[in-house]
């Protein structure tokens, strides 16, 4: 396990083994010289002094052993952290979009009342509207439903199996905030609703369209993939082969890969 | 760096559930450190309580004298008290008592406040007992008649149908009094797996392997279980029928092969399974075909849970450094982080309607209960006394079970969603991991 961690940091290229290789090069020679000096049939003196000469170098092994252990478990922890804080982030930064997306819509109903209050009635007088006063804003004026609760409402709708009205929100979300920090997700919920209700050759489509509008997405591998199983479940194995190949390609880290890669495997397919 | 997993029963025997079990075996040290805070559980607010007068059955037909001699501490046992028991705690009807000795009348109903009476009649014919229950309104009309036949050991399902009849006639939607949850006890020597009634009663052994068997797991159907033992000396899953019968085992070729749950929509069963020392998500055809490895990380994932709709698992990763809740689609793309707050949340399930889950959640070095809502990503704990977890939701949405050491041991208790209405259910031993049944039935 302590040679796997060595190798995996030197794979990793996080610090250097050399020492670590070169202590287990002189291990090996040392007890190459120790059953050539007893081949010679030398003195006993000698094959005491290489013996010590063993075991200090083992002692030595043993410790740059522990100190690579130690590193592992640091360096695993950092990595930990690391995805902790983009977690963190990332979850920050959703709150965030929501609450400009709110700020947003305020701003707009504030604009709405303005441009009512400068609009006097047709019957009315120039008198100024009284400060504090009623103010009547027409139904049409005010700004559409918000848009975090067409989004809330088809994602319950989806959570709920109703798959159908999960779209339709969805695409109502997509087609109203097409500027939305949401709209990849929603774009991407309406493919998962349609390979959720095996509408394979629907799903395909809905997620290419994922990948081409959004192609920054954190979405991209998952539509890829799905995009893949989709052609498997049509019976159209070689073009979900090669749309298996393409995640590994072009998201050869993402957790999509790994299954991707296991989906190959799985098909007899060298994913090397 | 970690140990290899080795697992032993002795280790088990101490180790709770999910994530906190797994990290046991992964990094050979347990810390549950416990102190001693006093909270408490929140009133329930019912909007709408309909009260309705229960007297004790009279023990003769409705029209008739009886002619066969019965028992009536055994009518109330087995009958009488499940009855109100259930009705008491529908969270639908509130019991008025009448004033003793005045018969029942409209216009007594009306002094008292109550919508409804119930009338019950217990009689026996031949070899069976006869129960005959109707719900009379406050005009006196019969709104509902039912007649049960069966051996005095059905009096006590007979009382639970009956509530449940009461339930769906005033309220629309079907009661959970017939429910089942199963755990794991060691009441015999051995943890085994077992079941009992939504409110404790008819506590029952199913399976006799003499070995470690825990962390059993409803079909959809109510009609099977998955659990885990180590009868063949490693953890392997089994599949075994609701009367302890038909049993099968999955063989899965990898080890640990715990917190097995079937799929709500097909016959896949997601578990944790682990290679090499390492735990993970896979998914398994309930007959051991087609496994499919869902996640791949260098940390340990536990606790796979189903989402009703089928297509998403909610899952605990120790990715981030401590275990948190995650959320992947079925294919295991698409992964979500669900829990930020504190810094231990484990055993995540969903209430039936998709919307909320539950799971423990370690606040100020305890764990609690949060339930969490997906939609609004708002969340709340349900305070209580020790250490409570693993959470189950009844099928109704309504009830969450769970398992507690507050009395010093660990046993299983229920409560409302909202953490009202507590109940320990098991006295006997120790009793953990209950999953409650996943229909109304």
């Amino acid at each position: 396990m302590t040679v796997a961690a060595a190798a995996m940091l030197a794979a990793s290229g996080c610090i250097s083994t050399s020492d670590f290789e070169a202590v287990q090069r002189q291990v090996v020679e040392l007890q190459e010289e120790l059953a050539n000096v007893k081949r010679t049939s030398a003195g006993k003196e000698e094959v005491q002094g290489v013996n010590t000469r063993i075991a200090e170098q083992t002692e030595t092994l043993l410790k740059s052993n522990a100190t690579l252990v130690a590193k592992v478990d640091e360096i695993e922890k950092e990595i930990q952290a690391a995805q902790n804080t983009t977690e963190q982030s990332t979850y920050r930064v959703e709150q965030l979009s929501q609450q400009l997306a709110q700020a947003q819509r305020d701003l707009q109903d504030l604009r709405t009342q303005v441009t009512a209050l400068q609009t006097p009635p047709a019957t009315a007088t120039t008198a100024p509207t009284p400060a504090g006063g009623t103010l009547t804003v027409p139904a049409s004026a005010a700004s559409s439903a918000d848009p975090m609760q067409t989004y809330q409402a088809a994602y319950r709708d989806y959570q709920r199996g109703n798959f159908d009205l999960a779209i339709e929100g969805f695409r109502d979300f997509v087609d109203t905030n097409p500027k939305s920090d949401m709209a990849d997700n929603a774009a991407y919920w309406i493919g998962e609703s349609l390979f959720s209700q095996k509408k394979y050759r629907d799903a395909i489509e809905q997620f290419d369209i994922v990948v081409t509008k959004y192609p920054k997405s954190d979405k991209v591998p998952g539509a890829l993939l799905k995009k893949g199983y989709s052609y498997i479940a049509l019976g159209e194995r070689a073009q979900g082969i090669v749309q298996l190949q393409y995640v590994v390609h072009e998201h050869p880290k993402s957790q999509e890969a790994t299954l991707a890669r296991q989906r190959l495997k799985q098909l007899g397919v060298d994913t090397q | 760096m970690r140990l290899a997993i080795e697992i032993t029963a002795p280790h088990l025997r101490r180790a709770p559930r999910g994530f906190a079990f797994l990290l046991l075996l992964f990094l050979a040290s347990a810390a549950f450190a416990q102190t001693e805070v006093t909270t408490t559980i929140g009133a329930n607010q019912a909007a709408q309580i309909i009260r309705i007068v229960v007297p004790f059955p009279e023990l003769a037909p409705s029209a008739g004298t009886a002619t066969t001699p019965i028992d009536s501490g055994q009518v109330r046992e087995l009958f009488f008290a499940p009855l109100t028991r259930d009705i008491a705690y529908s969270g639908v009807f509130a019991i008025a008592p009448p004033p003793p000795g005045v018969p029942i009348t409209p216009d007594l109903l009306k002094r008292i406040s109550a919508q409804y009476y119930l009338k019950l009649n217990v009689w026996i014919e031949g070899e069976e007992h006869v129960v005959e229950g109707r719900l009379i309104d406050a005009s006196g009309q019969t709104q509902l008649a039912k007649r049960y036949r069966g051996q005095a050991a059905a009096l006590t399902r007979t009382a639970h149908l009956l509530s449940n009849e009461l339930l769906k006639a005033l309220n629309g939607r079907p009661g959970v009094f017939l429910t089942q949850i199963a755990f794991a006890s060691n009441r015999t020597g051995n943890w085994e797996i077992w079941l009992m009634d939504w409110d404790g009663a008819n506590q029952r052994r199913i399976t006799f392997h003499n070995a470690l068997s825990i962390l059993p797991s409803w079909s959809p159907d109510n009609e099977r279980m998955v659990y885990t033992s180590f009868v063949r000396g490693t953890s392997e899953m089994y599949i075994i029928n609701r009367r302890g019968g038909g049993r099968v085992s999955v063989s899965s070729g990898v080890a640990l092969n715990t917190s097995a749950t079937f799929s709500p929509v097909s016959n896949d069963i997601a578990f944790v399974g682990s290679v090499r020392g390492n735990p993970d998500i896979y998914l398994i055809k309930d007959d051991g075909t087609n496994i499919r490895r869902l996640t791949s990380t260098g940390s340990i994932e536990s606790t796979p849970e189903w989402s009703p709709n089928g297509r998403q698992i909610a899952f605990t990763s120790g990715r981030s450094g401590t275990p948190q809740i995650y959320m992947m689609d079925a294919e295991g793309t698409n992964v979500q982080r669900i829990s930020y707050d504190g810094n231990w949340n484990d055993d995540a399930v969903f209430a039936p309607d998709g919307e909320r889950i539950a799971y423990t959640s370690r606040v100020n070095g305890r764990f609690q209960i949060r339930v969490a809502n997906l939609i609004t990503k708002e969340n709340h704990i349900i305070a209580g006394e020790g250490s409570n977890e693993q959470p189950t939701w009844s099928p109704d949405g309504q009830w969450i079970a769970f398992q507690s050491n507050r009395s010093g041991k660990w046993q299983v208790y229920r409560m409302r969603a909202d953490g009202s209405d507590l109940l320990q259910l098991t006295f006997t031993s120790e009793n953990k991991e209950p999953d409650w049944s996943k229909k109304p039935e």
